[in-house]
């Protein structure tokens, strides 16, 4: 009886799996051959809107220096786009560093610093963008460095009306500083190259990711606004905007250089407070999405759901590795074929072919192949990510009611420059 | 610059015509960026994959009889030299009434854990677990890797504390079930390759010789595998032979899988330009 108990839950783990492992293979498949949907790139002369760039920052004198440099080579029309950099109560010289750029750029720098009120990103956000009336708002992390025409990009897609927020392409540029950063590399490559372009391609739910990206502001109204209390705001809000009617695109071209981990500990703080994020939003939308409001199609509600849940696989499969050995020791009548099964089924979150596929093609369509060879190594990452991923959701702050664990600034640490100012 | 013609002779004029929309004015290849470059998806391309996952498929499968005969020459002759004078066994597989495989494996009996047994893996176990604290911070993924061993080790010790014979999985067939899986694991290298690189821009030529290589591997690793876990439970008890299923066995060759297949995705092809877009 016990037995056929844990049989039934290690199917239900290893049918979760398998979905996760069609997926992979489906965007794989859609990202080389698919129908390829990029229809707002060519946009390059337009009555541009007014744009506010936010540039969130607590303790970034490292970067914001060289992130704001960047921003003010934009080739984005000058009359019509401002940059707010939000100094939220940092202890460091980023406050200075951002006056000095204000004090040279009054018509185009326009500080905002906080010393009050909810600390984080989304209260910040929520503080900063409340003040502003520009149509457009972009958002960059301090630690960024946006091309000359990426704001144009960003900005094309809005001259849709059904568009509420934008999303492009992170890619980190000290992808050579250890076996880490080189992981890291991949796995973007992954989820910008195939992932997210197959969600475009298909028209399922791209995922607004925080940063190289931006929201239309009466869509951000519309939809209820930054909410303070969100650990992960941007998949908050996609889904709030989806949920609303609003289009959510990717733009694959619109690319942008970033800082990625370079060591373990910093890393897994990372990963922890995604899952936590993400958590707390498959617990907000997961019913609502399953209701659905009557304009998603099945198969964004099916996307959404196995987007919304991505953090939560890792304790399944660790609850499925459990259930496998259970079963082994007990000597389950057909336990060699479900073993089997599984075995092949888990290796979609741990490491299975699917999952090596969908980056190995990333990385070849990026063109830079002698990354590929290190494919075996992201078994590696895998590992540490399960872990991670699966301590994070089992703790109370990945299932708590929103608010009750007050956001903070979880800061990941940077390297560009032990100077301040952070230019590359 | 991207070097391709274009005259590609299995996928025909669709694509050469295609090609030649990015004719420079000189001559040369207007590139893609690598945020727009893609594969074109033509019946040819289609049926070139699925010959050669098929074909691959169907030859792997029939040497498997002559892959099967050869393991047990190999076993016959590195068993005595592991000091494991024992008979082969033969599982025999058949697949409709095309093929009769036999999968060689030793007839070796793993003991029941004693206390000596169960005191020596305890101490390795302990030992693996304190290395894994042991390791500086930047292996990391290591110093998991090791107590995940450690983790499963601990619960089999446990599991055979207490528990009496006989064990549900006694050693001969723990050998010839993973020799058997084995086998279909390399009849299914083919098809894996269909539809994860064959469908790739790489010569007819490379995609033959992935596939040679993989098969080849696996096939010289798996008997060896087999081999390796029969002389550790033999000496070291049954106590081991969980850790070996979940940790070393296929595990093994799947990453073997990934890693010479991740070479293979690094090899340039005739369509998607090496270097892409500038970084």
């Amino acid at each position: 009886m016990i037995g056929q108990v844990l049989a039934i839950l290690l199917w239900i783990v290893v049918t979760i799996l398998i979905s996760y492992t069609l997926r992979h293979y489906v965007f794989t498949l859609n990202r080389v051959f698919g129908r390829f949907r990029q229809p707002y790139v060519d946009i390059g002369i337009a009555d541009w809107p007014e744009v506010a760039v936010f540039v969130p920052a607590h303790n970034e004198e490292r970067v914001i220096g060289g992130m704001l440099d960047a921003l003010l080579a934009s080739d984005y029309p000058t009359d019509r786009f401002h940059i707010i950099p939000i100094d939220d109560r940092s202890q460091d010289g980023t406050g200075a560093i951002i006056d000095q750029y204000a004090a040279r750029h009054p018509d185009r720098v326009r500080p905002f610093h906080r010393t009050e009120g909810k600390p984080g990103k989304a209260a910040a956000l929520l503080d900063a963008t409340s003040r502003s009336t520009a149509e457009i708002f972009l958002v960059f992390d301090a630690d960024y460095l946006p091309g000359p025409n990426l704001l144009r990009q960003l900005v094309a897609p809005f001259f849709d009306p059904e568009v509420g927020a934008v999303m492009g392409r992170v890619v980190p540029h000290n992808l050579n500083r250890s076996l880490l950063t080189r992981l890291l590399d991949l796995e973007r490559a992954g989820g910008y190259q195939v992932d997210q372009q197959a969600r475009m391609n298909l028209r399922l739910i791209p995922q607004y990711g925080g940063t190289v990206g931006g929201v239309r502001r009466a869509a951000l109204l519309d939809a209820g606004d930054w909410d303070s209390d969100s650990l992960a705001e941007d998949t908050d809000i996609t889904f709030r905007l989806v949920l609303r009617g609003w289009e959510v695109v990717y733009q694959n071209r619109s690319e942008c250089y970033e800082e990625v981990p370079e060591n373990w500990p910093t890393r897994i703080r990372q990963i922890q407070r995604w899952t936590r994020g993400h958590n707390q939003c498959l617990r907000r939308y997961a019913i609502p999405l399953i209701r659905n409001p009557g304009h998603l199609r099945w198969a964004q509600v099916i996307d959404g759901i196995l987007l919304l849940g991505v953090f939560a696989v890792g304790p399944v499969l660790l609850l499925g590795w459990g259930l496998a050995t259970a079963l082994y020791f007990m000597g389950y009548p057909m336990l060699q074929g479900l073993l089997i099964l599984f075995a092949v089924a888990s290796y979609s979150t741990l490491g299975n072919f699917a999952a090596f596929f969908e980056v190995a093609t990333a990385a070849r369509l990026d063109g830079s192949r002698n990354r590929i060879r290190l494919l075996p190594f992201l078994a590696l990452g895998f590992l540490v990510n399960l872990l991670a991923v699966s301590r994070a959701t089992l703790s109370r702050g990945s299932w708590q009611a929103p608010g009750t664990d007050g956001p903070n600034w979880h800061k990941t640490e940077r390297y560009r420059l032990d100077a301040p100012g952070g230019k590359p | 610059m991207y070097s391709g013609t274009g005259n590609d002779p299995v996928l025909g004029p669709a694509f050469r015509l295609a090609q030649l929309r990015l004719r420079g004015a000189q001559g040369g290849i207007i590139r893609k960026h690598r945020s727009m470059v893609q594969l074109e998806w033509t019946p040819r391309r289609a049926i070139r994959a699925a010959v050669l996952s098929l074909f691959g498929f169907l030859s792997v499968l029939a040497l498997l009889p002559v892959l099967g005969r050869l393991w047990g020459q190999g076993m016959g002759w590195i068993l005595p030299r592991l000091d494991l004078p024992v008979e082969l066994g033969w599982h025999r597989v058949g697949i409709a009434t095309l093929f009769d495989i036999a999968v060689p494996y030793p007839m070796l009996e793993g003991p029941w854990p004693g206390t000596p047994h169960l005191l020596t893996v305890g101490i390795g176990t302990a030992a693996i677990l304190a290395l894994s604290f042991l390791l500086p911070a930047r292996f990391l993924p290591a110093r998991y890797f090791l107590r995940f061993v450690a983790a499963i080790q601990t619960v089999s010790l446990g599991f055979f504390f207490f528990a009496t014979p006989p064990f549900p999985y006694p050693l001969p067939g723990y050998l010839g079930g993973l020799l058997t899986v084995g086998m279909a694991v390399l009849a299914l290298v083919p098809i894996a390759l269909g539809f994860g690189f064959y469908i790739f821009d790489h010569s007819l030529g490379r995609q033959v010789l992935i596939t040679v290589l993989i098969v080849g591997h696996l096939a010289i690793l798996l008997p060896l595998q087999g081999l390796i876990h029969a002389w550790l439970i033999h000496h070291l008890s049954l106590v081991v032979q969980p850790t070996l299923f979940f940790v070393f066995g296929l595990l093994v060759e799947v990453l073997v899988f990934v890693a010479l297949y991740g070479w293979a995705m690094s090899w340039s092809g005739s369509e998607i330009p090496a270097g892409g877009a500038p970084r």
